[in-house]
């Protein structure tokens, strides 16, 4: 059907569903129900938001020339961004890849989180950390700080679930900060190079201004540092201050610090995706840097698919250019995680499985520390291997192109 | 060969250059750490130092063991000051329930200070020495033994001392002396 077949109040309504975000010299153009974007000039910009506003398909095409001295053939256009997924009409077949947001918490009550006074907190806390940690040696963490319990294997099981803990709230906190400018979210696993990794879509920030997507993008990092500076807090007053902490709980806020302090460097591996990679991706305005990048670099090294050539063609000139050198410091950063994973992964396993493998080959099956071993070996064993099949659907997704 | 594959051929040879460094600096450097991860210190050679507070104890082999495997352990000393243990190290700090023997012989193999107590301890007494380990955090783990039927034992690797009650200048004089002497080998110069 074409677009002077269609009623006109439906093509507004479609084009009113529509994000426009200006990008320089160019608008963001986005369908939030299917989280897909494409730039366009900014005379697209004005031709959609007129069709938002109620004016006909001439009407809008009379607007862009009043814009930009330019005759702009509106149905094509329309049809462009229909043929991409951006553009859909109520009647048209339902949408393939909807994509399902949470959004749960009404965003007035997300807002105190993660207003000028909260983030002068946060900002309040990253000093205190800093000076805490700087002034007294004692509070600083070790890999011992990780075993708090008195039986190890007990130990690295209560770790494991603080850790995933921790995990689930650092993202909820991007969901909320999402929630406070009203963007919803999802959640997904996915993987960090080795890693197991849980993640917040937060795609939709892309339907708000630049310098408002910051907030939900640090979000995390200031949950993080938060509960640092509560743990290291609470620690310096049992130690020097005699504040009455049951011990096992003072040696659990060590190994709070030791767990938020690891998060904290890891974001800082901005080639695995992480917080401080959207946020340097957002601040050089690119788009997709990650897989343009990932994309740079296969050229680099084989021959590439067709659909892998168009689909680099096809990414931003910003992102092409600053993929240049982002996909070096991807390669550094690969061969830095490989020297992480001989360094410290592989002894830490095996010194695991010498104490796991002979527990459960030799104690009886009516001893804690048989079924204990069992459940540290199963967990081991499902972090290590869980991000091979999450990879691979991860591609299936991407081929499908319902992943960016 | 075009301009392509020359350029490719490049990049492979810096890949296959950073591949050499990295595992050439995780073996140089780690591999006594991954060997020590599945056998522990195989043996260790003992280092008199009259000087230092405490007594010297002989120093056993220290492999790492399993649960089972360190149930038939005899250890030459009570509180034992080195030895077979587990391969995962505790954190120091203050336990109120007894640690493992295979436990705190891996942190005294890191270099730290065990105060062990008889459970009969008072606990005005026991309420005292934990004030000596804040003060020494990051050295000392603290835990009653209940094969100690009486008073303190305070033992670092290789170094074993005896207190009827607290004795807060003797008990910190063997932490001071003693924390950070041995790291899976002996660290510094001896000190007499």
């Amino acid at each position: 059907m074409t677009i002077s077949q269609r009623q006109a109040s439906a093509v507004q309504a479609a084009a009113a569903r529509l994000s426009l975000v200006a990008e320089g010299d160019d608008v963001l153009v986005g369908n939030p129900a299917t989280a897909t974007f494409v730039a366009v000039p900014a005379v697209g910009g004005v031709v959609l938001s007129a069709l938002a506003d109620g004016r006909s398909v001439t009407e809008a095409a009379a607007a862009a020339f009043e814009h930009s001295q330019v005759e702009v053939d509106v149905e094509d256009f329309l049809a462009t961004l229909e043929e991409a997924g951006i553009l859909v009409y109520e009647e048209g077949p339902a949408l393939s890849g909807e994509v399902r947001w949470v959004s749960g918490v009404p965003s007035w009550l997300a807002r105190p989180l993660f207003g000028k006074v909260a983030w002068f907190c946060y900002a309040l806390a990253l000093v205190f950390v800093l000076v805490a940690l700087a002034a007294e040696p004692a509070l600083r963490p070790s890999f011992e700080d990780y075993l708090f319990l008195p039986d190890p294997v007990l130990c690295i099981l209560c770790a494991y679930a603080i850790s995933v803990v921790i995990m689930i709230v650092h993202e909820a906190w991007h969901w909320l900060a999402g929630r406070a400018i009203d963007v919803p979210a999802r959640f997904r696993l996915s993987y960090r190079g080795i890693f197991l990794a849980a993640e917040t879509d937060l795609s939709l920030l892309l339907t708000r201004p630049r310098r408002q997507r910051y907030g939900p993008m640090l979000a995390g990092p200031a949950f993080d540092i938060s509960l640092l500076a509560l743990a290291i807090g609470l620690r310096w007053a049992y130690f020097d201050l005699g504040l009455p902490l049951p011990d096992v709980l003072a040696r659990l806020l060590g190994t709070l610090i030791l767990m938020t302090i690891v998060n904290l460097v890891l974001q800082c591996a901005i080639f695995l995706r992480t917080d401080l990679y959207a946020v340097l991706a957002c601040a050089l305005h690119c788009d997709n840097l990650y897989r343009t990048s990932w994309l740079t670099m296969k050229k680099r090294l084989l021959p590439m698919s067709a659909e892998e050539s168009a689909e680099l063609e096809s990414a931003s000139r910003r992102d092409r250019s600053v993929a240049q050198w982002f996909s070096i410091l991807y390669l550094v950063g690969m061969f830095g995680l490989f020297w992480f994973l001989l360094t410290f992964l592989l002894p830490a396993t095996v010194g695991g499985l010498s104490w796991m493998i002979p527990n459960i080959l030799s104690l009886s099956t009516g001893s804690l520390a048989f079924w204990e071993s069992v459940a540290v070996a199963l967990l081991s064993a499902a972090s290590t291997l869980a991000p091979l099949p999450l990879a691979l659907r991860e591609r299936r997704l991407r081929r499908l192109g319902r992943l960016s | 060969m075009n301009a392509v594959a020359l350029r490719r051929l490049g990049w492979w040879l810096v890949i296959a250059g950073l591949m050499c460094a990295a595992v050439g600096v995780a073996v140089k450097q780690q591999l006594p750490r991954l060997t020590g991860s599945a056998v522990g210190s195989a043996s260790a050679s003992e280092r008199s130092e009259p000087c230092l507070p405490g007594t010297a104890v002989a120093i056993m082999k220290s492999p790492h063991l399993s649960v089972a495997a360190l149930e038939k352990v005899q250890y030459n000393s009570i509180p034992p000051t080195s030895g077979p243990h587990f391969p995962i190290p505790p954190t120091p700090g203050i336990y109120d329930t007894p640690l493992q023997t295979g436990s705190f012989v891996h942190a005294e193999e890191h270099g730290h200070v065990i105060i062990t107590y008889s459970p009969s301890l008072p606990a005005a007494q026991v309420s005292a020495l934990k004030d000596i380990a804040k003060a020494h955090r990051g050295d000392v783990l603290m835990t009653p033994y209940p094969a100690l039927t009486k008073g303190i034992a305070l033992a670092a690797w290789g170094r074993l001392e005896r207190f009827e009650q607290v004795d807060r200048p003797g008990i910190e004089r063997f932490i001071v002396a003693l924390a950070g002497r041995y790291d899976h080998r002996w660290v510094g110069s001896p000190r007499c």
